[in-house]
């Protein structure tokens, strides 16, 4: 009898989770057979096969071969190994003791089948039933990407990734079958065995500590039937990221590579000039009556661009030292990476240095040990001002007035002209020049697991992870007088934020293989406890040179929050194949979550899948030209309770203060309950059926896959609107709470084709995805309204509709005469030529509120992603790219660059005027009597677009030359990324993704961080 | 496989229950709980603290009692409109009253907010366990006074709504249906009938800005114009002479409206504004009112001017000779001083040479700016921020002893004691230094149009006019001064209420 929890309770982490975990195993009997290690190395014709599967038949333990085609797998006496790769014949070796070194090199024209890592375990392809799909690491670092989640896009049917900004750094939006939820919808991340929940985040993605070319796999469990293992996390699919290790008896190998490339704007903003700016302006104040506002337009000239100012060509660049090894008992990996991207903009930047070490040791033939441990600290530099607003930096200076140069005479920032006419804005480059403190994000990732093998078919794993992150963030203000522009307090925040999340977990893992019975059986537990504390501090000092803030600030503001989660977990999965033929998997977990009330607390999601090997059946021909066949088909559920912690009760909010005594900067403090509590709040349920086809033709160069999805939410966690009444408005918001309630469905269809084929010298890949989205809001209980601009909602879900899409009035053309506007029914009074005319949809004579409708949908009818890789000689040539299709965009940006009323700068168009007719740009009018802003389909584009993402051209130099340096291999390679875009979207871009991650704010562009187009240049040795 | 038969396993694993739900439950520890708060007095008072918060927000004393109150009336132009707030302030003036108009929003929110949480305290104030019997009936005074006048500018403006007097669930606010203007005016007399009888009549200097007695008869004479009830009004109002309120002399007449003389003599309730809080543009947060977008300095703020068209000029048609109350109200260019606090010196409007970014139109003589909130000490139009966007710090008045003897006046007059009313008209006009020569004593409806008229001057620009004219049935006056009235009486429920909430 083993008393675990001595073993692994020990640290002071874990102190709260040993209060929970008594664990005993009880053991009776055991067989003493150990494993053998077999290690070798494959081959073909031409040399060794790097990423050849080696698999346990009938069961799910499997490797993959390194680099020199090395390998080492655990295995009984009398297994057969089935050794695999794409293009080749599998081949069958029986493990005998005698010979642990086995060398085979395998036939082209074989079987096609891989390992893939499924959760908490790996299977071999042809045996899987759920919808998995795997991205080889090799095709995602042609990508420069700070981020992995970045080069996810276009890869995988099914998986549609859309950049939410574009700052070195920033957010992404990753959607498995279909566009997600109302809430919350980011996959889970499981890496190296580790579930991170994110949210959707607009400005840094939140795996940005994670250095991609750590990675040695990504598997993407899409279906309820895969991911239900993950049970109450697993609602948006699974991503499942297993980071590199070393090979029993690699040698050593170093492995260095440097990237270092350019970017500059890929598009730009085309303005008014200098001239035009105040032409313009001189006709709107001259127009009503007012005096114009400059003189002598004509010397003006160009003015400043002020996008071509904030802009500038950055630098990126990438540079991974890795180490790597093994001997009979143990492996390593470690490495050292620092990735540095300047933004585009001025002072964005994204900067990484992480340090990983893997390591594993066999201590006897039963007992192994192993660990990850990372270190990282990233900083991010972004923009200061809101996000796709109007005070965002991009638009403040895009829109910045043409007629004030950068600089003033003394090489000074310009000051504002304080003439009555400019609003007190200060110069862009003024702001963009204050010094900044990024924050940086310190963080330590380690797991430790030991493995013990029970029984030669039996093994026990417990993993104990721990995670302990630091955010610094600072800001500092200044004191300026710029003309109108000024600023008279230095402001000072700093924040810290501290988190710590451990997670204990415990599986037992049991294969059994009778006759043409196979059957896997693994169980396991965990238990997760989640800590975040943060502290922010604030306050203004008149005068420069704080560095601190104490209690002799103003307005001095401490915010200090606490949140705490815990989750707990049993699990089981049963793998069953019959003759190789016919395949099941059964799924159950229970899982319990501190998110809701004590009688909601726990959920039960189970999931079952089939497959048929069709091609393995004698009436099938397998010397025809297909080579293999196979049908799939799922159903599971999954949970979701991604949703803000302690809803089911409610606190005390302060800040409703009141300065009695009506002494300046004194206030008394208010303080009532902020919110109403939901006791009842509980689990969202995500059901999910899939049906696929897999097949092989032309000798196993032509793939092909198609699946069905249909995901159903119920029970959503939602916001739900509440009424003025309740008192809980802030703003223009109404008061919220998050219910159980209403359901949406996401379905579509997902093929993915892949051609293998070399013509004379010639080696080359094709391949293509494409995924449809539908997605139906099935019940809600009111219309959500997101997205406030000019105070008016831009979106709008609800019952019977999508997500989020544009809600508005239908634009109509313009007025062209008095007539046209008498006939048409009343928009305003003033209403004049030149106006846009909005369609009467109730025909009551009258344009208002009841003629809005919905106006356009920013979910695509379907994603896409193609690439292509050639290899000819030493050369290799690999084309990425991906598109959207049938989706739409509400140009928020353009409805601010044509704002009359606004003194800022314009876009560069000539309004309506009676010389000036044949045009979409309404009337030049200062205070816009028709209300030409008004969301209108006027605003709303076609965002369809195809973009050709990465072109790289590599070249390895001769075995030969490069041992001539004392290196293995050399490659060099170029890429560009960004090249081509495709689109009719008249704005800067059309990836706009989604605002703050939501996917009710999709499709909104109101001047999002531009894309860059990036050179590079790259060098990888190994050693 | 055939090892199969000699393995024999057993996996076990023990979890009490008691442990996994102790290990699954988190307390939220950021702040005191709905069972926890309320149980002190400090908490109490920090609960009816809460409750004046939404006085300072954007629909009611921040700036939405000048857009709404004056806004669509006689006292004001509105030329120009821009940003996010501008065109809703401008549509308000043009009566296109639009559901959607965030002022319609804010006002009923902010009112809602308070009333929330008036009903919070008055649910819970039994919970409080160290307090006396005093200090309860103080704050239960100060929630049932602020409760009233949440209510009174709800259905002044709505006409019928919600009417809501306790703490309600999710699903019966999503579902209420409004109740007949009269109950609501019934319920916001009897809260300040029971609130005048909790409340005391003064502070200590550190809680200046709570509900008084005074303050509670005063809403409550105004309260009793709405509902007609003369007699009533005129006996709550009388209240006051007693409470030692004064009327201060014409010469501090405008210093009541620019920072100089707050909580005056004369102050029966105003909201207190304080600077170094900062959120100035914000709807709810900071402590500083939006009314900078008054001033004839910042470039893009025109909004809500003193009525000026070549029609219709407030100032020839409304104020007497040696009416002290014009200079302290309408500020002409290129006649009227100002003093400028940067340079330390009193100059005629707009001195360029001391400031010369002024609008091009205020440059224009004789043209009309509010004096109303224009600070007196400009080193207030500077202080703080990133910007040139700062709050104003001066308290808005929302009772003055004024508008209580004018509540008198009109209600003495309408139950025909015209000579009594004739003597609390005389306390006005002889304050701002005219006589009462040809003011009929004997003629009701010469009595009251002088009433009314003097009522307009008295308390211009201080968010009464629209109200006045709806009470009085008059507001189809307004065409005739130029605007473009179409017959609106109550302002409509906000749009997004009615998307929640079918039954309104």
């Amino acid at each position: 009898m083993i008393q675990l929890k001595d073993i692994f309770f020990g640290t002071q982490i874990f102190q709260k989770l040993k209060k929970v975990l008594l664990f005993t195993i009880l053991m009776v009997g055991t067989n003493l057979i150990g494993q053998i290690a077999v290690s070798g190395t494959i081959s073909d014709s031409d040399g060794p096969l790097p990423g050849a599967s080696i698999v346990v038949q009938g069961s799910n333990v499997g490797v993959t071969t390194d680099f020199d085609g090395n390998f080492t797998i655990e295995a009984n006496e009398g297994d057969i190994l089935e050794l695999s790769y794409v293009g080749f014949k599998t081949q069958l070796v029986k493990v005998d003791s005698n010979q642990s070194n086995i060398s085979i090199t395998l036939e082209s024209d074989s079987q096609l089948d891989e390992v893939v890592v499924t959760g908490y375990g790996a299977e071999i392809r042809s045996q899987i039933t759920g919808a998995v799909a795997s991205i080889s690491p090799a095709e995602m670092s042609k990508n420069t990407a700070a981020t992995l989640d970045n080069a996810l896009q276009g890869k995988v049917a099914g998986v549609s990734v859309s950049a939410n900004n574009s700052t070195p750094g920033g957010g992404v939006s990753v959607r498995i079958r279909g566009v997600g939820g109302i809430g919350n919808s980011e996959p889970l991340y499981v890496i190296d065995g580790m579930p991170i929940t994110v949210s959707g985040n607009e400005n840094s993605s939140p795996l940005a500590s994670i250095n991609p070319e750590d990675i040695e796999s990504i598997s993407i469990l899409k279906d309820a039937a895969s991911a239900a293992i993950y049970g109450s996390r697993a609602a948006n699919g699974v991503v499942l990221i297993n980071t590199k290790t070393g090979k029993r008896n690699q040698k050593s190998e170093v492995a260095v590579s440097v990237k270092y490339g350019v970017q500059s704007a890929a598009n730009s903003f085309n303005m008014m000039n200098a001239q035009k700016f105040a032409d313009y302006r001189n006709l709107l104040e001259t127009s009503a009556g007012r005096p114009a506002i400059f003189t002598n337009t004509a010397s003006l000239g160009e003015g400043t661009d002020w996008f071509d100012a904030i802009t500038r060509s950055a630098e990126i660049s990438d540079i991974q030292a890795s180490f790597t090894g093994g001997s009979e008992t143990g492996s390593y990996f470690l490495s050292l990476g620092h990735f540095k991207q300047e933004g585009i903009v001025e002072s964005s930047s994204f900067e990484r240095i992480s340090l990983r070490l893997n390591a594993d040791k066999r201590i006897s033939d039963k007992f192994k040990i192993g660990s990850n441990i990372v270190v990282s600290r990233t900083k991010q530099d972004i923009l200061w001002g809101n996000n796709r607003a109007i005070n965002s930096a991009i638009a403040q200076s895009v829109l910045f007035y043409p007629t004030i140069p950068v600089y003033d005479n003394e090489g000074n920032f310009s000051p504002t002209p304080a003439n009555g006419f400019y609003k007190p804005k200060v110069n862009p480059m003024f702001q963009l020049s204050i010094p900044s403190f990024p924050p940086i994000v310190n963080s330590f990732r380690a797991n430790v697991y030991a493995e013990y093998k029970i029984l030669p078919d039996l093994v026990f794993k417990t993993s104990a992870f721990y995670t302990d992150s630091n955010t610094s963030r600072k800001e500092f203000g200044s004191i300026y007088n710029l003309g109108t522009a000024v600023s008279t307090e230095q402001s000072i925040l700093k924040q810290q934020t501290q988190s710590y999340n451990a997670l204990i977990e415990n599986t037992l893992n049991y294969r059994l293989n009778i006759d043409n019975h196979s059957l896997s059986l693994l169980v396991g537990q965990s238990a997760q406890s989640i800590e975040r504390e943060s502290l922010l501090a604030s306050g203004d000092y008149t005068e420069m040179g704080n560095n601190t803030i104490d209690a002799l600030a103003n307005a001095i503001n401490i915010a200090n929050v606490i949140n705490e989660e815990s989750y707990m977990s049993f699990f089981g999965k049963l793998n069953y194949v019959f003759d190789g033929k016919y395949l099941m998997t059964a799924i159950v977990r229970r899982d319990g979550s501190s998110k809701f009330g004590s009688n909601t607390r726990w959920g039960t999601f189970p999931s079952v899948s089939v497959g048929w090997n069709v091609s393995e059946e004698d009436f099938i021909p397998t010397d025809g030209a297909m080579n293999s066949l196979r049908l799939r088909a799922g159903w599971g559920q999954v949970g979701n309770d991604r949703i803000n912690n302690y809803l089911s009760t409610v606190v005390v909010s302060s800040g409703f203060n009141y300065p009695f005594g009506n002494v300046h900067g004194t206030v008394s403090p208010g303080l009532g309950l902020g919110g109403i509590p939901n006791p009842d709040i509980q689990w969202e349920t995500v059901t999910q059926y899939s049906v696929g086809v897999d097949a092989a033709f032309f000798d196993n160069r032509l793939n092909l896959t198609a699946e069905y999805y249909n995901k159903t939410q119920n029970d959503m966690l939602i916001p739900v609107p509440q009424s003025g009444v309740t008192g809980l408005s802030a703003g223009m918001n109404p008061g919220e709470i998050v219910l159980n309630t209403g359901d949406l469905t996401n379905s579509g269809l997902e093929f993915s084709v892949n051609y293998s084929g070399d013509a004379g010298k010639i080696s080359y890949d094709v391949g293509a995805n494409l995924t449809t989205l539908n997605n139906k809001v099935n019940d809600l209980p009111s219309p959500i309204n997101r997205y406030s601009l000019n105070g008016d909602f831009v979106t709008r879900t609800e019952e019977g509709g999508s997500l989020g899409e544009f809600y508005g009035h239908v634009a109509d053309g313009l007025f062209q005469s008095a007539a046209e506007v008498s006939s048409h029914a009343t928009q305003n009074a003033r209403t004049s030529p030149g106006d846009i005319r909005f369609k009467d949809l109730n025909g009551d004579n009258v344009i208002n509120d009841a003629d809005k409708t919905f106006i356009g949908n920013p979910i695509p009818d379907f994603v896409y992603g193609f690439n292509m890789s050639l290899n000819y000689d030493n050369f290799d040539l690999s084309i990425q790219g991906n598109g959207v299709q049938g989706n739409e965009i509400f140009n928020a940006s353009n409805n601010r660059l044509l704002d009359n009323a606004d003194s800022l700068n314009k876009l560069d168009f000539t309004p309506w005027s009676a010389s000036n007719t044949n045009t979409r740009f309404p009337r030049a009018v200062s205070d816009d009597p028709n209300d030409n802003l008004r969301h209108s389909s006027f605003f709303v584009e076609d965002g369809s677009f195809m973009r050709i993402k990465v072109i790289q051209l590599g070249y390895s130099f001769q075995e030969d030359l490069a041992s001539k340096i004392g290196a293995k291999r050399v490659r060099l390679y170029s890429s560009i990324q960004n090249p081509f875009t495709f689109t009719s979207y008249t704005g800067l871009d059309p990836e706009v993704g989604n605002d703050g991650g939501s996917n009710l704010t999709s499709g909104i562009d109101n001047f999002v961080y531009p894309v860059s187009r990036i050179f590079t240049v790259g060098l990888n040795v190994q050693l | 496989m055939k090892r199969l038969n000699y393995i024999i396993l057993c996996f076990t694993v023990f979890f009490l229950a008691c442990e996994q739900e102790e290990f699954l439950t988190k307390t939220n520890k950021n702040g005191l709980n709905s069972d926890t708060f309320m149980t002190s007095e400090k908490q109490a008072i920090e609960a009816v603290n809460a409750v004046y918060d939404p006085l300072n927000h954007k629909g009611l004393y921040r700036y939405g009692f000048i857009v709404m109150g004056e806004g669509p009336s006689d006292n004001i132009i509105n030329p120009w409109a821009d940003g996010r707030t501008g065109p809703d302030v401008k549509a308000i003036h043009d009566f296109i009253w639009n559901d959607t108009n965030q002022f319609f929003w804010l006002r009923w929110a902010g009112c809602y907010k308070g009333i929330y949480r008036a009903n919070y305290v008055l649910e819970n104030l039994d919970k409080v366990n160290n307090s006396t019997p005093e200090k309860v009936n103080e704050l239960r005074g100060q929630a049932l006074f602020l409760r009233a006048l949440y209510y009174f500018n709800l259905v002044s403006g709505y006409g019928d709504v919600p009417l809501v007097t306790t703490i309600l669930t999710s699903d019966e606010s999503n579902n209420i249906s409004t109740s007949p203007a009269a109950e609501v005016w019934a319920q916001i007399d009897s809260d300040l009938d029971q609130a005048a009888s909790l409340l005391p009549s003064s502070y200590s200097q550190g809680e200046t800005g709570r509900a008084t007695k005074g303050a509670a008869f005063g809403l409550l004479s105004r309260v009793r114009l709405w509902t007609k009830d003369y007699a009533g009004a005129a006996s709550a109002a009388a209240q006051l002479d007693n409470l030692g309120y004064q009327l201060v002399s014409i010469d501090d007449y405008i210093k009541m409206f620019d920072g100089r003389m707050e909580n005056s003599s004369e102050s029966v309730f105003e909201t207190q504004l304080v600077y170094g809080f900062k959120a100035y543009w914000h709807d709810e947060r900071g402590e500083t009112s939006n009314l900078m977008s008054l001033f004839p300095r910042i470039s893009w703020a025109q909004y809500l001017r003193p009525r000026k068209t070549d029609s219709y000029d407030i100032v020839n048609m409304l104020f007497e000779n040696g009416d002290g109350r014009r200079e302290g109200s309408i500020l002409i260019s290129g006649q009227d001083q100002i003093y400028y606090h940067k340079a330390d010196k009193v100059s005629v409007f707009p001195d360029t040479s001391i400031y010369k970014d002024w609008r091009l139109d205020v440059l224009v003589p004789g043209a009309y700016q509010t004096r109303k909130f224009l600070p007196y000490d400009a080193t207030y139009w500077t202080k703080g921020g990133r910007f040139f966007d700062n709050g104003v710090s001066i308290n808005v008045p929302v009772i003055r002893f004024a508008e209580v003897i004018l509540n008198r006046a009109e209600a003495l007059a309408e139950n025909d004691k015209l000579a009594e009313a004739w003597t609390q008209l005389e306390r006005i006009r002889s304050r701002a230094g005219l006589s009462m020569d040809g003011i009929s004593n004997s003629n009701k409806t010469a009595l009251l149009d002088q009433i009314k008229k003097d009522r307009r001057i008295e308390l211009i620009f201080e968010g009464h006019r629209w109200g006045d004219l709806k009470r009085w049935g008059e507001l189809n006056t307004l065409n005739s001064a130029g605007l473009n009235y179409s017959g609106q009486v109550d302002w409509p429920i906000p749009a997004q209420e009615k998307a929640i909430n079918p039954n309104l």
